[in-house]
């Protein structure tokens, strides 16, 4: 089964290694560059999993989770985060989100 | 007023019956003597003003006697009498430093009293003269006196000045504290304060009266006094008491007593008077300075400390980006090496993926160096800094902060500016500063738009927040130290960032606009490696 990922990561070699690492996993992946696009694209494609990056300009990955529940609630979102802050962490779990 | 006394000389009795009765008239008191020995026994035992001399005596001549009272009193005044009216008299005179010659037989007592009149005259005038030319050289002393701050160096010149212009050899400065007298500076033979009783009390004493005190090992005087000088081998001494707020200082000259050192006179009294009360202020000085040098450098201490403090605070809030600048990159970098590792790979893909991971990890060692430099305390090398590389570097790190906040960072950038030659940490620490100060101005959100551009001489870069900007009453403030808006910061900030760009030459200011919020304008000028 080809699920649709959606990657959202501003930092291009990140985002680059990430989708490519999962489209030879077999999935579709496609990427975008802030949370806005990530945004706008989850209103316009079916979208089953978000893997969005935790700290990035503009809208941030939280954001992201809670516009995301909002406009689409069957999407799972997977928070990425580079640093284990326990308080990152409570956060992202009262949005229930996968970590 | 005073009456003059006199000292008449003459193994005539009847001249010398006659000197004593006209002058005594005239209102001076006079001793008159025919024993010429008697006579300098006289001088040992009192003070004259005037010595009034027959030069031709049988047993003594007379300008043997000149010469024993002019050292026994130097500053009296003589005046010859003689029956021998030749030019070799005169000129004889003239050389042993009198004041006035008188013919016998004198044909009224007028002719005694104006020539005695002005004998004490032409003394006192000289007297008044070498007074002057003894200060002369004073100011000269004083100036380079005062322009020694260092305490040790300047007891050193105390001392040689003293030396030189009063022409002893035996100097010595003394203290006086709560009743104790204690040496601070000495050369030669002096008063040994700190083992005898005797020395410490008459130090002592002149501190308590306050007035000068002359000794003479010879002549009238107080004996105790005399009799301490002469133990020590001084023929003459001079102590000078300066009291100044809580410090008492006596200042100590002697001279030897061997017959070529002459006591001490008026004009010495009179220079070592005004030499003394400069030395005392001077040392004064001296101690100012120290206590202000010492001062400046626990200043600059703390200075110094409170620039770390600072960083340090900064440093808290950033340990979070830090942690994402350096796990990303390694994450990209693991990723790439999976892909580049897969063996169903093409030769190109895996270049590719090859090329990126090395990329990210040049990225990292950037980072990373640049990061090193921000802490390494006291790495203060001026080199060519790229300011917009450090400013992409600081919005990086403090990216996630502020899109927590949701501040929205706009930039209007060149694609260049010239480099500038600054120190890497502090134009960091500026930006840091800066940036986080936006950031805590705009509690709800905002932009903080951050425009640069090259001028002729520097780099100009304007940090614009849209938050709650600063009242005006507190815009002449905000760059004192302590001067905070906020909880938790230590107040420095802008402190330590005006600081740092006043040492690089530049500017930095609060910019006054129309709209809310706060605008700061830093200028950095191009510099050079020094």
């Amino acid at each position: 089964m080809r699920s649709h990922i959606l990657v959202v990561d501003d930092e291009p070699v990140a985002r680059q290694s990430l989708t490519d690492i999962l489209r030879l996993e077999g999935y579709t992946v496609n990427s975008v560059p802030n949370g806005q696009a990530a945004v706008e694209y989850v209103r316009t494609h079916p979208v089953e999993l978000v893997i969005v990056d935790l700290r990035m300009p503009g809208m941030d990955g939280l954001e992201v989770v809670q516009v995301v529940n909002q406009i689409s609630p069957e999407t799972e979102v997977i928070l990425l985060t580079a640093f284990g802050s326990t308080e990152s962490a409570i956060q992202a779990l009262r949005l229930r989100i996968h970590d | 007023m005073e009456s003059i006394s006199v000292l008449v000389v003459d193994d005539e009795p009847g001249i010398a019956l006659l000197c004593d009765r006209v002058l005594s008239r005239a209102g001076y008191d006079v001793i008159a003597e025919t024993n010429p020995h008697r006579a300098i026994q006289r001088l040992q035992d009192q003070q004259f003003d005037l010595l009034v001399v027959d030069i031709r005596m049988p047993e003594v001549d007379g300008f043997d006697v000149i010469s024993r009272a002019q050292m026994i009193q130097p500053d009296i005044a003589v005046l010859v009498m003689t029956g021998f009216g030749t030019v070799e008299t005169a000129i004889r005179a003239l050389r042993q430093g009198v004041d006035g010659l008188l013919l016998k037989p004198f044909q009224k007592s007028d002719e005694l009293l104006q020539t005695v009149r002005q004998a004490l005259d032409d003394n006192q005038r000289k007297r008044d003269t070498a007074r002057v030319a003894a200060l002369r050289p004073l100011f000269e002393v004083t100036e380079t006196l005062f322009a020694e701050t260092d305490r040790d160096r300047l007891l050193e010149l105390i001392t040689s000045a003293i030396r030189d212009h009063l022409k002893c050899s035996n100097v010595a400065y003394y203290q006086v504290e709560d009743g104790t007298v204690s040496v601070v500076a000495r050369r030669g033979n002096v008063l040994d304060v700190e083992n005898s009783q005797a020395a410490a009390q008459l130090v002592g004493q002149v501190d308590a009266d306050g007035t000068p005190f002359v000794i003479n090992a010879t002549g009238p005087g107080e004996a105790e006094a005399q009799a301490l000088l002469s133990s020590l081998g001084l023929g003459s001494a001079i102590l000078i008491p300066v009291a100044r707020a809580n410090l008492h200082s006596v200042l100590f000259a002697a001279r030897d007593a061997i017959s070529t050192d002459r006591p001490f006179r008026g004009a010495d009294l009179e220079m070592f008077f005004v030499l003394s009360r400069q030395a005392v202020v001077a040392m004064e000085n001296a101690r100012l300075y120290a206590d202000l040098r010492d001062y400046i450098r626990r200043v600059e201490d703390s200075q110094q400390a409170l620039l770390r403090a600072e960083k340090m605070a900064a440093a808290g809030r950033l340990t979070a980006s830090i942690a994402h600048e350096v796990n990303n990159p390694l994450q990209s970098v693991q990723n790439c090496l999976h892909l580049a590792g897969r063996e169903d790979m093409p030769v190109e893909k895996r270049r590719e993926y090859f090329a990126l991971a090395e990329k990210e990890l040049d990225r990292l060692m950037k980072t990373m160096q640049r990061m090193l430099d921000f802490y390494r305390p006291g790495s203060i090398k001026i080199q060519q800094v790229d300011v917009l590389d450090l400013l992409h570097h600081v919005l990086s790190l403090t990216a996630q902060q502020l899109g927590q906040r949701k501040i929205d960072v706009r930039t209007d950038l060149p694609d260049r500016l010239p480099l500038i030659y600054a120190v890497s940490s502090q134009i960091q620490q500026i930006f840091f500063n800066l940036i986080l100060n936006a950031l805590d101005a705009m509690p709800s959100g905002g932009t903080l738009t951050i425009s640069a551009r090259a001028l002729d001489n520097g780099v100009e870069i304007t940090f614009r927040d849209s938050g709650l900007g600063i009242p005006p009453d507190r815009r002449n403030n905000i760059f004192e130290p302590f001067f905070s808006t906020k909880e938790g910061g230590t107040g420095l900030g802008l402190t330590v960032s005006y600081n740092i760009v006043t040492a690089h030459g530049g500017t930095l200011d609060l910019v006054d606009e129309q709209e809310p919020g706060a605008s700061f304008r830093l200028f950095l000028p191009l510099g050079d490696k020094q």
